[in-house]
């Protein structure tokens, strides 16, 4: 194999793990000191009048806040940290995992093609109904299928 | 003060070892598809899948996009669609595509981790992106023409 193909790949990799790094380290602190805030029950409450309907908890609502806005990675940061320390049901991990999965960093992934010439309101628009739609489908199957086993 | 003291010290011990678990699981697989890029998998992958491209308003070329966009990410998608002098309906639909399905093989890394079936979800977005191209390009041709 040409070395320089695994070069690149190395430094590649150790810039995106540094990027990481800088981006992950600063929202857990800022997490941590938003979790202990007077104000942060009330973000959730806010938050999550929007989520339940697709069957997410309230403790699901800021990684998802923060994948929709920032990405998958850095969402996945703030999950991983939580499940660490508290219990999210497994349903929420699925809901998040699909409803993230459609529908993350909408400012940047949008802004990178509408540099290029697209029309940005249409790809989040788009996004946004297939990720809330895909989202409420799994939820109301999940809720079918405990129905059933209990 | 001891409580922002603590509060540091816990988002700190937090961060690195969250990042560090995230690195772990995304480096392996972000090497791979570095050297399956390097090796231009995508521009085969794309011409195989050239034909199908009129379902969605785009050039035969442009599969290689959609393909560097699924394996990579959404920078090689526009590197090679640039080039290629789309309409705005175009990077339009393949701004949609790509954006439900890109990076694949890392994403999908990261959501196994978080527990979800990397498979199941891969699969899903590939179909969903298609489905919404097709939908979105239909779309494109009723409101502003072919």
């Amino acid at each position: 194999m040409d070395s320089s193909i695994l070069i690149h790949a190395l430094y590649g990799s150790a810039k995106l793990s540094i990027k990481l790094i800088l981006i992950i380290v600063p929202l857990t602190v800022a997490y941590e000191f938003l979790e202990k805030s007077a104000w942060f029950k009330k973000l959730l409450s806010a938050l999550h009048l929007f989520l339940k309907p697709m069957g997410f908890s309230k403790d699901a609502s800021v990684s998802m806040l923060v994948g929709i806005l920032l990405g998958i990675a850095y969402g996945s940061g703030i999950l991983i940290s939580q499940l660490k320390k508290q219990q999210l049901s497994h349903s929420d991990i699925l809901l998040t995992a699909i409803f993230l999965s459609m529908c993350h960093a909408i400012i940047e992934d949008t802004l990178v093609f509408v540099a290029i010439g697209a029309n940005g309101i249409y790809i989040i628009i788009f996004r946004l109904i297939i990720a809330i739609g895909l989202a409420t489908l799994f939820y109301r199957y999940l809720a079918q299928k405990v129905k059933k086993t209990t | 003060m001891s409580t922002t003291v603590d509060n540091l010290k816990n988002g700190l011990k937090n961060g690195f070892a969250t990042s560090a678990s995230l690195i772990k699981t995304i480096v392996p697989f972000y090497i791979a598809v570095d050297y399956l890029n390097a090796l231009h998998v995508t521009d085969v992958a794309g011409s195989f899948l050239s034909p199908l491209m009129g379902l969605f308003g785009l050039s035969g070329k442009m599969a290689i996009a959609l393909i560097s966009g699924y394996l990579v990410n959404l920078y090689a998608a526009i590197a090679v669609l640039v080039v290629l002098h789309p309409t705005w309906q175009q990077v339009t639909i393949v701004g949609l595509m790509s954006g439900i399905a890109h990076n694949l093989v890392v994403e999908g890394a990261i959501l196994a981790r978080l527990g979800a079936n990397p498979i199941f979800v891969t699969l899903l977005r590939i179909a969903v992106s298609l489905v919404a191209g097709f939908v979105m390009h239909q779309m494109f041709v009723v409101i502003y023409g072919g």
